[in-house]
């Protein structure tokens, strides 16, 4: 449990770390706000007087923890642009945003796993070569591009969804999965892809360990073999990479929502990229930046979990 | 038992080729049979064969291979699986990484019970928990759930054997099980082999490169090279009247050793009262407690000691990459050199011979025509060819890349050169080569070593003097005839006595 | 002989005809790109204009290959800065540890734990759209994973003995640091180069086709294929030749880093 306790301090440090940076970017680095709250016409004590009032004027630490307290209450400020509290605007639109990228990882998870050992099983097979070569190609395709070709061809031309039809899952939670099912391929394919290859590769080294010789010796079939010694051993980088791939799918939607309009995280992100919203901003990256760095937390715990190595000592590997 | 009639094996791949020719062996319960040979001399390729190991679309196998007068080689690879586990097992080289690092001790143990009898889960830990008691493990209650990790090389290997005897297999196949373990530890598997045989009335087929090993644990021996027996019979009639050129070469290189010369008094290092220690974070462990020796010029010093007693420490400390605590280190001439057990890691990878050698000079500023012809001249004296300038390490064999890492030291003329474990993952005869060379180089050059082992027999066959080491410190000091066979400390007695058995 | 993996054939092939089709279009091109109504609006591709013309009657050839020519120079510029700074800061780190390379190993791994994209949106939201902020983004971005791939290479030649022998000579710090050792981290740092690349080009093409990436007059394939979308029913070629050329120039550097790869694990 001691290093338990010590991953959590980390944890709590990492976190602290990312806030801090945050503020710095969002909150010091693009300037006073006030010249741009007033427009054109002030004066300088107007100005000094709405800095006293929002307390800018306060020293550097103050502010940061003023700031982090709101923000730990769940209040992120204010949009410029909607003059509407951000944490009402996220509520809107985070549900879709989480309900696409858990639609993604969950393809990942289950189209990779069963092809990875079946292409690892069948290395240098004619289906091999067909679907690493596939594989290389989906690689390739950058997902937006991917999700325009899903929208015309699938959509336009072949009808099996209405591209821009989102229909929000207040109103029919069928009909939005149903929706979301296209750009959460978009997004899951090219993952899926790497996932697959690195499945397959971790497999076949696996295959050539000494501990794999010793369970044929026992007499052992190769697909007995597979499953209870192998397939434990091969996940353990597969897992690490699906923990990592998740804020990386997270990221992914906020691309493919604008191919296919869906009104989630992504559109107001980039809106308020583009119009300079920074209290907008900051709260949709702090929210992703927790994201990423509990899923790191997640991973390594269950790193441990599955390799009884690690339990004892993580620290050799210098 | 076992018999093997006329077998062949023919890789089928573009350039198929022979590995194992015309073989002919029988193996009895009880007995302990050995098959002595370099790598390459077919012996694993053999044992893999009986194993079923082998793959049938890469590999052509005739002749016959009876298991209680039933021929293996026409059983289905399902018929195979059958028979594997449950009336043959095998144990590897590498006991650590043959365990799945992420099941438990017991399970793997019992494993081949799960896969070949309808006993309980109790019985069937009852079973495992009895193997790992019958290869001397204590406390196998507290074993069944531990992780090979947690576990020591000798202690894994016993778990590769308990796993190996729990379905009381008649024939039992260990390839090297030995190699990779300290002497002590080796001289232990090697007893608990012996008494497992004679116990369990079960056949064994033992393979090694080490003649040593081979006559302390057998019955009878194969000895084999490029994939011929050469000569079989008793070990101690194979040892004292080898018929075989072959086997006689074998025979004598276990037994030479080089004449002693007495040096001249000139001394090229002094070591006096020196400490060292190794950080890691904030603690420093001392490894090295008050050691004090010399090496005169034109002497070979051996130092012996198991791993971790501090012989690469004391290796460090003498070139300088290691600062000692206290005492002092005195180095006259030149910078002393070395070399190590892997040419592979002390060669640099990315860079042909030629450079390798010429890099020294370089360093120093030595004009190109001068490196050029330096380099030219090294080459005689280590056995090498121009050809082999223009190569990397990795596409030399593994002698003459030991030949690039000596001429490299040589090459910058150093009095003194340390050789850490120089000849330990070669086979024998290139092992004999690359001591030959290091005493000829003695002879030329008047260089003195440095000569650090495990291996008290190789250290008997070229060193004049020896130390002993344990714990950080010189245990005994003197002469190697001396130590060799009058040792006085009782570490050094066991350490001869094991060498004795071996030898 | 060495003989090539087909991988590196293949992707050698497809890279450099692309980057000669681009370096081509650096010089000359079938019309002006900028030119509007050279030919018909929205015009299906003909001899006189391969790739068809886009909704103000541009010729879509000429266009996409400027258009690659910005993405290509915008990836070259940041796999460049994140290299060099990579292979300088790991080497250094990974070489002699310590604390320092504690420290810096923890900034590393929480950074490359973010998904650079959306980091690049961060820096890009601060500095604003354009050319080469795009370019300081994930130039910055991509110093971590770099750094990361050296240090691994130099802590492990550390403990080789080749090390060692080359301070028995005498070899000053920075020889052994960039003519022994970096030549053997050769392998890994080719197939980090083509990821990388492709990365940036992708980062690239992402946050154009966003609107927050480069920004006009500059060409880039992302805007022009955010344009596209639009005209999809009148005009197929194009959504397709765009999103095809950028295919290409990945996949091209993709196979390229992939063949290198193997052949490094081949040699090993």
């Amino acid at each position: 449990m001691h290093t338990f306790m010590k991953k959590i301090a980390s944890l709590i440090m990492t976190l602290l770390l990312v806030s801090f940076l945050a503020f710095l970017t969002f909150q010091i680095i693009p300037g006073d706000p006030v010249t741009k709250m007033l427009g054109t016409e002030y004066t300088e004590e107007m100005a000094e007087k709405l800095r006293d009032e929002m307390g800018l004027n306060d020293p550097f630490f103050t502010r940061y923890f003023r700031w982090l307290g709101d923000f730990l209450t769940g209040d992120f400020g204010t949009s410029y642009s909607y003059r509407q509290p951000v944490g009402e605007l996220l509520a809107d639109k985070l549900p879709v945003t989480a309900m696409l990228s858990a639609m993604a990882f969950l393809l990942v998870v289950v189209l990779s796993i069963p092809l990875g050992i079946f292409l690892a099983s069948h290395d240098d097979s004619i289906p091999d070569r067909i679907l690493t070569a596939l594989n290389q190609i989906s690689m390739s395709i950058p997902p937006f591009f991917l999700g325009i070709l899903m929208t015309l061809i699938l959509g336009q031309t072949l009808h099996l969804f209405v591209p821009g039809g989102y229909v929000s899952f207040r109103e029919d939670f069928g009909a939005c999965l149903a929706y979301l099912l296209f750009p959460a391929i978009a997004i899951a394919i090219p993952k899926t892809a790497m996932t697959i290859k690195l499945l397959k590769s971790s497999i076949v080294s696996e295959f050539g360990r000494d501990y794999m010789r010793t369970a044929l010796s026992r007499g052992n079939s190769r697909r007995r073999a597979l499953y209870t010694h192998v397939l434990r051993n091969a996940l353990i980088p597969v897992v690490t990479f699906l923990a990592l791939a998740i804020p990386e799918i997270v990221a992914g939607s906020i691309i493919i929502e604008q191919v296919f309009t869906v009104p989630g995280l992504g559109k107001l992100l980039i809106s308020s990229i583009s119009n300079r919203d920074f209290p907008v901003v900051c709260a949709i990256v702090m929210l992703i930046a927790v994201l990423v760095i509990l899923m790191n937390f997640l991973a390594d715990l269950l790193y441990r979990v599955i390799d009884p190595r690690i339990r004892v000592d993580r620290e050799v590997r210098k | 038992m076992l018999e093997i009639r006329n077998l062949s094996l023919t890789f089928t791949g573009n350039r198929g080729f022979e590995v194992v020719d015309d073989m002919n062996l029988t193996v009895s319960p009880g007995e302990v049979l050995g098959i002595v040979g370099e790598s390459g001399s077919g012996k694993t390729t053999a044992a893999l064969a009986v194993a079923g190991l082998l793959d049938r679309k890469k590999v052509r196998m005739e002749g016959e291979i009876l298991l209680d007068g039933r021929n293996l080689l026409t059983l289905s690879e399902a018929g195979y699986r059958e028979i594997r586990g449950r009336e043959i097992a095998m144990v590897f080289q590498e006991p650590i990484s043959s365990l799945d690092p992420l099941m438990p001790i017991g399970r793997q143990v019992e494993e081949a019970l799960l896969l070949h009898t309808d006993l309980s889960p109790d019985a069937r830990r009852a079973a495992a928990l009895k193997a790992l008691s019958a290869v001397e493990l204590d406390a196998p209650e507290a074993l069944y759930g531990k992780f090979p990790h947690e576990l020591s090389g000798g202690m894994c290997q016993r778990v590769m054997l308990a796993a190996a005897i729990v379905t009381h297999p008649g024939l039992l196949i260990c390839d090297e099980p030995t190699t990779a373990l300290d002497v002590s530890v080796q001289a232990q598997i090697l007893r608990l082999i012996r008494r497992l045989a004679q116990e369990n009335h079960m056949a064994v087929l033992f393979i090694s490169h080490d003649l040593g090993v081979i006559r302390m644990l057998c019955d009878r021996v194969a000895v084999m090279q490029d994939g011929r027996i050469v000569e079989q019979g008793d070990t101690e009639d194979v040892f004292l009247h080898p018929q075989d050129p072959y086997t006689k070469t074998l025979v004598a290189e276990t037994r030479r050793r080089a004449d002693f010369r007495p040096s001249e008094t000139e001394t090229v290092l002094r070591l006096s009262h020196v400490h060292a220690s190794y950080k890691s974070g904030r603690n420093s462990v001392e490894v090295l407690h008050d050691i004090s020796f010399s090496v005169q010029r034109g002497e070979i010093l051996g130092l012996v000691g198991e791993s971790g007693c501090g012989k690469s420490t004391t290796a460090r400390v003498v070139t300088g990459i290691l600062r000692q605590d206290f005492g002092t280190v005195e180095r006259h001439g030149t910078q002393p050199q070395m070399v190590f057990q892997n040419p592979l890691s002390s060669l640099n990878p990315a860079k042909t011979v030629e450079w390798i050698l010429e890099e020294p000079l370089r360093v120093k500023g030595v004009p190109k025509a001068e490196r050029k012809a330096a380099v030219r001249e090294i080459l005689s004296h280590v056995g090498l060819e121009e050809e082999h300038l223009s190569r990397r390490p990795a596409q030399l064999s593994g002698g003459q890349r030991q030949r690039v890492a000596i001429a490299a030291a040589l090459i910058q003329k150093p009095a003194l050169i340390v050789a850490d474990e120089p000849v330990s993952a070669l086979d024998v005869t290139t092992q004999q080569q690359i001591l030959e060379l290091i005493l000829s180089l003695k002879r030329e050059f008047g260089i003195s070593y440095l000569f650090i082992s495990h291996d008290l027999g190789v250290i008997y066959r070229i060193c004049d003097r020896v130390l002993v080491m344990k714990e950080g410190r010189i245990v005994e000091q003197g002469p190697v005839q001396e130590i060799y066979h009058n040792p006085k400390d009782p570490y050094t007695k066991h350490l001869a006595s094991l060498a004795g058995e071996i030898q | 002989m060495k003989r090539h993996h087909s991988y590196t054939i293949i992707g050698g092939a497809i890279s450099a005809l692309m980057i000669a089709l681009i370096v081509l279009a650096m010089f000359w091109t079938p019309y002006d790109p900028t030119a509007l109504s050279v030919g018909p609006k929205l015009d299906a591709p003909s001899l006189a204009h391969l790739m068809g013309t886009d909704n103000l009657g541009r010729d879509i050839f000429s266009r996409v290959f400027e258009g690659a020519g910005t993405t290509l120079t915008i990836a070259v510029m940041t796999v460049a800065i994140g290299a060099l700074c990579g292979i300088l800061i790991g080497s250094f780190t990974g070489y002699y540890g310590g604390p320092i390379d504690l420290i810096f190993m923890r900034i590393c791994d929480t950074v490359t734990a973010f998904p650079s994209f959306l980091l690049a949106l961060v820096i890009v939201s601060v500095l604003g759209p354009g050319k080469y902020h795009v370019v300081i983004a994930l130039g910055i971005l991509f110093i971590p994973s770099f750094a990361r791939i050296v240090r691994g290479e130099y802590a492990r030649a550390v403990t080789q003995d080749y090390v060692e022998n080359a301070k028995l000579m005498g070899v000053s710090s920075l020889r052994i640091l960039f003519v022994h050792i970096l030549p053997n981290a050769r392998s890994v740092l080719f197939s980090a180069l083509a990821i990388g690349f492709n990365n940036a080009v992708l980062a690239e093409a992402s946050m154009s086709y966003l609107g927050i990436g480069v920004q006009p007059p500059d060409p880039s394939l992302g805007r022009m294929l955010s344009e596209a979308q639009t005209y999809w029913y009148s005009a197929p070629w194009f959504a397709i030749c765009t999103g095809l050329c950028l295919v290409l120039l990945i996949l091209g550097f993709t196979l390229l880093g992939e063949g290198l790869t193997r052949e490094a694990g081949d040699h090993a």
